[in-house]
């Protein structure tokens, strides 16, 4: 999650971590358990590190 | 005159059938039944030879002493009738009773099984036990074919002795399988049954662990994947009213500034006709086929699995229309003799132009791959006609072969390639075109052959065209493509574990255990714990590099470079810790592959489509009263009563597929050896929507 927004970042030129989350959650290439790690951290927020 | 009377002993009745009408003098070798088991008696000057036959293996390894199948771990073991084995295989004791009665009146012995290291390994052993060690005086025909001809030669030049290298590199094989499997699988199956929830049979192996793992890590990867974007530019140009697409000249542009900019900078520009490059090239004929490469191709055009090819392959080997199939080699030596096959082909309305063409023609050179196999040539057509009509995926496969043979002895074929550069300012388009200037071996080895062509517009340096076009579009990063069958038997290849004659079958095991699902390979949650346990308290057994060093000791048994014994002791100093480890954790293992088997079979059980009472799920439920299986909804005990019947007799499947009609999820029902029955147990149709329905988690 990490490396993909800091692609994500460079990609748009600026977006926030929710934004990004959001919109990796509804991407049908996104896998299983990047989606559930995405919706976790999109629900604790204090959990991103 | 003294009256010698000889035993042959082939691996299939067909095959068998086959051997004594070449070795007869008339051509019409009596048939016999005894015990239910038919035997051959053929006529050849004043010798009597007898032809039997086996049903693949009638012997296999087991254990020596425990006679409980559960117990593990097992070391000793010793090669025992496979009908005292294995309950399914009762009637083999016929065979082998057959072949003990007619081996005590035979002089001679000739082991005429298929020429790899399983056929030598069933004829060593039938011959060993069932003719009293009758394989030390036993001799060796060696063929490619089944055609009369070449078993007559084989028959003339026959090899004195049995080929032992093989035979060695067989037995090495079973033993180490046996051993590998035996006791990892049992350990798996045991310990989750001793948490009492439920029996469910779980398997691994020397080369079923490493397999299974590429397809786990694949879908590991599938399911940690986070897509990232890129960005290409969508353009087009028109020219003499026809519209043609344009490349930009970086394929993905990573940053989203950067496509505006590009777009900006071109959206209705004038495009100049910078250059212009040209290119032709010679594309050489194709490989003749080895086994993979054949299977490889029949799953591409015919979508035929690994496993059913090489069915339909043998199917075809048999009835003397192709070679050996189970062969690495991509080589056709010149003593099969291109000319008469190919006039053989000739001989065939639909070829005959074609192979006429190859016939007139002074030498016949076929384009030789490097892949060599020392016991069998390429797959080739033998050039007879079918005696039979041939089902039409028997007649897919023959025609596939027929037309690989005739193309590898054709030209090369020459395409040229013409790259249209287009600028603006520093932005560089290109427009890319191909056409076929000679057909060469295409022409054989059509429609298998791609015919791609792309015209481009009549424009020279110096042009100017405007951009009809243009604008960015957003894309996203791919997970890495599922293996399917085909490209999981290539990724086995490629990492050397297995044999040819074995990987299509290891793959049909890891569907039958519950493993993999689907075409495209799919690893369920059971499969995902195996791995990780494996991986966890005994690596070595799911690493391939190990299995492949295993393979290539078997390789070097044949070589005679090491021996059997030797093989077997360095696998066992393995093994063993291995397997003490293992068990003294079982309860730990058990627990927690029981939690997994018992999910996995009810997921089975379990419908995506929802209750249309009441939205629940619906599962497949068996009546405590009646003991009769139907579809129940799991909101029952919130006062929801819908049933649906379902057949009482076979193996039932729920499918991914839904009804064209209700668009209900359809089942499949196995029953014995009748076809697959596939329907909808809501309105009985058995016709699917093209596409599954996609349903919304209840």
């Amino acid at each position: 999650m990490n490396q993909a927004l800091n692609v994500w970042t460079i990609a748009y030129g600026s977006l926030s971590v929710p934004d990004f989350l959001q919109r990796v959650q509804k991407l049908p290439g996104t896998g299983l358990k990047a989606k559930e790690i995405a919706r976790f951290l999109a629900e604790n927020p204090s959990r991103w590190k | 005159v003294e009256v010698i009377q000889t035993l042959i002993v082939c691996e299939k009745p067909d095959a068998a059938a086959r051997v004594a009408r070449a070795l007869d003098e008339d051509g019409d070798p009596h048939r016999t039944d005894t015990l239910g088991v038919s035997y051959y008696e053929s006529r050849r000057r004043q010798d009597t030879i007898i032809v039997c036959s086996a049903l693949g293996h009638l012997y296999s390894v087991d254990s020596k002493g425990h006679t409980v199948r559960r117990y593990y771990p097992v070391w000793d073991y010793k090669w025992k009738p496979r009908h005292r084995i294995d309950k399914e295989s009762a009637r083999l004791s016929r065979w082998i009773q057959t072949i003990s009665i007619l081996a005590r009146s035979t002089d001679r012995f000739i082991n005429a099984c298929d020429y790899d290291v399983e056929g030598s390994l069933i004829g060593y052993t039938i011959l060993r036990y069932a003719c009293n060690g009758a394989q030390a005086k036993a001799q060796r025909m060696k063929f490619s074919t089944m055609t009369k001809k070449e078993l007559q030669t084989a028959y003339r030049t026959i090899l004195p002795n049995l080929d032992y290298s093989q035979v060695e590199a067989g037995r090495c094989r079973h033993e180490l399988d046996w051993l590998y499997g035996i006791n990892l699988s049992r350990l798996l199956t045991e310990s989750t049954l001793k948490q009492n929830r439920g029996y469910s049979t779980l398997s691994t192996g020397r080369v079923q662990g490493p397999t299974l793992k590429f397809v786990v890590q694949r879908e590991e990867e599938i399911q940690c994947f986070a897509p990232t974007p890129f960005w290409t530019i969508d353009a087009t140009i028109q020219h003499e009213g026809q519209t043609y697409p344009l490349e930009y000249e970086k394929e993905k542009i990573p940053i989203l500034a950067e496509a505006i900019r590009i777009v900006v900078d071109c959206k209705n520009a004038l495009l100049e006709v910078a250059n212009t490059e040209s290119r032709t090239g010679e594309q050489p004929p194709p490989y003749p086929f080895d086994l993979s490469s054949l299977q490889s191709e029949a799953y591409r055009h015919f979508g035929y699995t690994p496993a059913r090819t090489l069915a339909l392959a043998e199917r075809l080997y048999l009835d003397a229309l192709i070679s050996y199939p189970r062969t690495s080699s991509q080589r056709l030596p010149p003593d099969i003799g291109y000319s008469e096959i190919l006039r053989g082909i000739a001989s065939r309305t639909p070829y005959k132009s074609l192979a006429s063409k190859l016939t007139s023609r002074p030498i016949l050179r076929p384009n030789q791959g490097p892949k060599q196999d020392p016991a069998h040539p390429a797959v080739y057509p033998t050039g007879e006609s079918p005696k039979r009509t041939l089902l039409q995926p028997e007649a897919n496969l023959l025609d596939l072969i027929i037309k690989r043979f005739m193309a590898t002895f054709a030209e090369s074929s020459l395409r040229e390639t013409t790259k249209l550069i287009l600028k603006k300012d520093r932005h560089n388009f290109f427009m890319r075109g191909s056409r076929l200037l000679r057909d060469g071996w295409i022409e054989f080895y059509r429609p298998y052959a791609s015919e791609d062509s792309t015209k481009l517009p009549d424009m020279k340096v110096g042009d100017r065209v405007p951009i009809q076009k243009m604008r960015p579009i957003e894309k996203f990063t791919e997970p890495p493509p599922r293996y399917n069958p085909s490209s999981l038997l290539r990724k086995m290849e490629e990492e050397n574990i297995g044999t040819k004659a074995t990987r299509a079958e290891i793959i049909e095991i890891l569907y039958r255990r519950g493993y993999i699902k689907d075409i495209r390979i799919e690893a369920t949650p059971l499969a995902v714990k195996i791995i990780s346990i494996l991986d966890r308290y005994c690596p070595l057994i799911t690493d391939s590099a190990f299995t492949s060093h295993l393979e290539n000791q078997m390789e070097e048994i044949q070589a005679e470079k090491i021996t059997r014994p030797e093989v077997l002791a360095n696998t066992l100093e393995h093994l063993r810790p291995v397997m003490l480890d293992l068990i003294s954790k079982e309860d730990d293992l058990g627990a927690q592959l029981a939690e997994v088997v018992v999910a996995q079979r009810r997921s089975n059980l379990t419908f995506d489509y929802p209750c249309p009472s009441c939205n629940s799920k619906l599962m497949i439920v068996r009546s405590r009263a009646s003991g009769k299986r139907f579809i129940g909804c799991t909101g029952y005990e919130n006062g929801c009563r819908f049933t649906l019947p379902l057949p009482q007799f076979g193996s039932l499947a729920i499918t991914r597929k839904n009804c064209k009609v209700c668009e209900f999820q359809l089942v499949t029902t196995r029953s014995g050896r009748r076809r697959p029955l596939t329907s909808c147990p809501r309105c009985y149709s058995n016709k699917a929507r093209e596409k599954p329905k996609v349903i919304s988690p209840v």
